[in-house]
């Protein structure tokens, strides 16, 4: 068994320990708005927050996050209104859509350590795939989000 | 003034049904289709013969959208063009994914198909039917309640309204239930329109903001078990033999299955799935499986090979002589083999038993999967029902079932309902591909710089017979080989048939000769199809020529337009675009160190023109500062949408231009995954700045037409900023970086 805290929940569950995280949060705790893109840590889609840090779960062996905090996008806020979930409708990010959870969750954990990134931070830090070509929109909803944190 | 609509074979199909007092249902039904007496209280049940609109009592209006969402916006752009002719009200919109029936065909495609970025030009005209007649239905009703006379009567926003009364469509549908629909409805012009043309909130993407929307990856079931599938890593290579016992073991797995090769269709390679209660247990267990796979006719392939092949074709076709010309240009272009890689592994779910076979899928192709899934199970058509989810992205590469027919067989193996997931490996490995294509041009200049005579030739890997003959059966028997050799001339896609010449310029002697060879790599569609590789070819062609006539590039496409224009041609939208791309993008003046290059193109019955403003360093490092975009595609349903798509298949051209491409060794592809098929990210991004031209013509289509001119506009930059000509993609073969 091994335990662990999804979304401030203590789960306990009984896997094979080298079991990604990515697995383990969409088929065991039913949370399946982290995907599945890549499997090799490459493209973000499935990346969460561990201990309120960005992490690629696809790569992540449930093993190593025992006792920690795992945060996905359901969990995120409490009903939907972070404000990065709230810039990305008024920007109009997502296309197909399939990236944005990761890409949300990726840009959650740069304002949380930096609250007023510039364009050259937000290139470096933001490495996810997006095959639709959200960039730009991805862009200024970081932007707008980082405004509204910093107003309070 | 309205418009009167007469003759139209669909309305004569337009019926209306009340259902036990749940609401009034549209539909475009043949016969006998809609129940009059069911005790289905909802709606749900009526999609699946084929009603459309559904409108409450509580005044909830749902659509059934027939086209596939995959990030493009076809589901808010077509429930859009319903609420307009509706005058519904738009926040009681509710937009469904139709189920499997020819109701909800495409008419560009004779089919349910999501692609040719034509679900706004295929369903522009039936889905304005449908909104206008239900809102006759209503006023018809309203009409009764009130008497008075029809003509008395307005409508507004999900009411009908007589000077100071109103009643709410809601209130109105168990009278208009009653009604026959009306043979006959008025469509509004352009300048009625109150939400067609506006900038409307995309309706999927709230669910989109905070996991809640359900892709094909996420359809979850009682008992359903987890699939994946390993296959022959040689392209038509056979499974010779495979030792199960050590995969048996693994704690979770059920079964070992093998799949055969050519399972539908001939590409189709032989494999192994491994069935199991978790995909990363199913993972593993496909790692433990001893597999023995024999070589076949491909042992010896490389992408080499093909392009040799590609080369001897075009050596066998006819030149032209322009010894009797002074300035002539003979140049060859070339473009590889891609994969559309959508961020979605492949996958579906479907669970087969004696006499049935559900599917969900992430589809682009409801018709083809329904008849493949028929070929596999032997199953009656009524027996198989088809769901759509989200699609993670398709591009082409979802118009393919190859993965839903794996997901099918397996179901029908084991008796269980299945979930089939593919490894972005596996992905990459079983695609069909961008097929690899190459180009030669031959054209002599006037006096005056102006081509004289104009030759190319055109050698590719045909994949549209195949396709089109999963898509429409009966095709076999039509003589499709003019058409897709044509096609692929004009660089338009299968459907396209109606002569749409990608290349506008005004050219005395305009020669064309495209030729293609059976590939033994699988090929398909992709994002722009023939276009995303005629479009580079063609628009750096006419770049070569303006430099050769010592032109201004821009100026002369424009001169050549207007040349066209003279002798006749309809070339006033071309030349509008371009002509406000020129002054959008300050051409000429780039800022101090940049330089601009342009690209223009007709696709998809739309005109898309970019100028890319770039710098390139001594390491050949290039910054994409910025893309000037201008389309005009007429009638833009949604204008911020459009300029989704225009952003979207800038970044998406970029990723060819300077990354991506699909190579071969001993009959194997090379690339596993996106660490060695590289896309680009955030930083690559450049500033896009899109204006979608004001129009009241059809609309053509989004999705696609901004592709072509993309590599031209970035390469024709490099060539302004260097002299060095890059004629092959992607470019980093050159040395050049982004």
């Amino acid at each position: 068994m091994i335990t662990l805290e999804v979304n401030n929940q203590v789960i306990e569950i009984d896997v094979e320990p080298d079991t990604p995280l990515l697995w383990v949060i969409r088929e065991k705790a039913g949370l399946q708005g982290t995907k599945f893109g890549c499997g090799a840590g490459v493209c973000g889609a499935c990346t969460v927050h561990v201990d309120g840090l960005a992490t690629r779960s696809c790569i992540t062996p449930v093993i190593t996050v025992e006792g920690k905090s795992v945060t996905t996008i359901e969990g995120l806020s409490p009903n939907g209104d972070h404000p990065l979930q709230k810039a990305w409708r008024e920007e109009q990010v997502p296309q197909c859509g399939y990236c944005q959870s990761g890409q949300i969750m990726a840009a959650a954990s740069l304002l949380n350590q930096n609250p007023n990134p510039s364009d050259e931070e937000i290139n470096q830090s933001m490495t996810n795939i997006c095959r639709c070509g959200t960039h730009q929109r991805i862009r200024n909803g970081i932007k707008k989000a980082s405004e509204e944190i910093r107003k309070g | 003034m309205k418009i009167k609509i007469e003759n139209l074979s669909r309305r004569d199909f337009l019926k209306s049904s009340m259902v036990a007092g749940t609401g009034l249902i549209v539909g475009c039904s043949g016969s006998n289709l809609l129940p009059l007496s069911s005790e289905s209280n909802e709606a749900t049940d009526l999609k699946e013969i084929g009603a459309w609109l559904h409108i409450s009592q509580e005044g909830v209006i749902t659509y059934q959208v027939p086209s596939s969402e995959m990030g493009q916006g076809a589901m808010t752009g077509l429930t859009m063009v319903v609420a307009e002719e509706l005058d519904a009200d738009w926040t009681r919109m509710k937009a469904e994914f139709a189920p499997l029936n020819s109701e909800f065909n495409n008419p560009l495609w004779f089919g349910q198909l999501t692609g040719g970025s034509g679900s706004i030009m295929g369903f522009w005209e039936p889905m304005r039917e449908l909104g206008a007649t239900a809102r006759a239905m209503l006023v018809k009703a309203a009409a009764m309640t009130w008497q008075v006379d029809e003509s008395a009567l307005t409508t507004s926003e999900g009411y009908v309204i007589n000077g100071t009364q109103r009643l709410a469509y809601g209130d109105l549908v168990g009278v208009a239930s009653t009604l026959n629909a009306p043979r006959k409805v008025s469509l509004k012009t352009p300048d009625e329109f109150k939400i067609i043309g506006k900038p409307m909130d995309r309706l999927d993407i709230p669910e989109k903001t905070n996991g809640k929307a359900v892709f094909g990856i996420d359809v979850t079931m009682p008992n359903l078990r987890i699939a994946t599938a390993i296959f022959s890593p040689e392209i038509g290579g056979e499974l010779e033999s495979f030792d199960a016992t050590e995969a048996l073991k693994i704690k979770g797995v059920s079964h070992v299955i093998e799949i055969p090769g050519t399972l539908v269709d001939e590409y189709q390679p032989a494999g192994i799935a491994v069935v199991a209660d978790s995909y990363y247990t199913a993972l593993k267990a496909t790692r433990a499986i001893n597999a023995k796979w024999k070589s076949g006719p491909n042992a010896e392939l490389s992408t080499e090979d093909i392009r040799a092949s590609l080369i001897s074709e075009l050596d066998g076709m006819k030149k032209p002589d322009l010894a009797k010309y002074d300035n002539t240009v003979e140049v060859q272009y070339e473009v590889p083999f891609l994969s559309q890689s959508p961020l979605e592994p492949m996958n579906a779910t479907a669970y087969v038993t004696a006499n049935s076979c559900e599917i969900w899928a992430p589809t682009q192709a409801q018709t083809i999967t329904w008849r493949r899934a028929r070929k596999i199970t032997g199953l009656d058509k009524d027996q198989i029902k088809l769901h759509t989810t989200y699609l993670g992205g398709g591009f082409g590469r979802r118009l393919e079932s190859d993965y839903v027919d794996v997901a099918v067989y397996v179901s029908q193996q084991t008796g269980l309902p299945i979930k089939l997931i593919w490894s972005r490996e596996q992905d990459m490995k079983n695609g069909y591909f961008r097929p690899s294509s190459i180009a030669r041009f031959q054209f002599a200049l006037g006096d005056d710089g102006n081509p004289v005579e104009w030759n190319s030739q055109l050698v590719v890997p045909d994949f549209l017979g195949r396709f089109i003959g999963d898509m429409l059966p009966i095709s076999r028997f039509l003589p499709l080989g003019g058409i897709i050799r044509g096609s692929h001339a004009l660089g338009v896609s299968a459907g396209d048939v109606e002569k749409e010449a990608s290349f506008p310029y005004a050219l005395e002697e305009f020669n064309a000769k495209v030729k293609t060879i059976r590939s033994p790599v699988p090929t398909g569609n992709y994002r722009a199809v023939a276009h995303s590789y005629t479009g580079f070819f063609a628009e750096s062609a006419v770049d070569e020529a303006a430099h050769a006539a010592g032109k201004n590039p821009a100026e002369y496409r424009t001169q050549l337009l207007k040349l066209a224009k003279a002798n006749g041609e309809k070339t006033d939208r071309p030349l509008n675009v371009l002509e406000l791309v020129m002054k959008r993008s300050n051409w000429g003046s780039p800022e101090a160190g940049r330089f601009q290059g342009i690209g223009l193109s007709h696709a998809n019955a739309s005109f898309v023109a970019h100028v890319a403003e770039i710098s390139v360093d001594s390491n050949k490092k290039v910054t994409v500062h910025k893309i000037t975009s201008v389309i005009d595609c007429g009638i833009a349903v949604n204008p911020d949408l459009v300029r989704t798509q225009v952003e979207g298949s800038v970044f998406w051209s970029m990723c060819d231009v300077f990354k991506q491409e699909i190579t071969i060794s001993n009959g194997q592809v090379n690339q596993n995954n996106f660490y060695d098929y590289q896309t680009l990210t955030t930083q690559h991004m450049p500033e896009v700045d899109v204006y979608v031209v004001p129009s009241t013509e059809a609309p053509g289509g989004a999705g696609e037409p901004p592709i072509p001119p993309v590599a031209p506009a970035i390469t024709n930059a490099i060539f302004a900023a260097t002299g060095e000509r890059l004629r092959k993609l992607p470019i980093s073969q050159f040395g050049y970086t982004i």
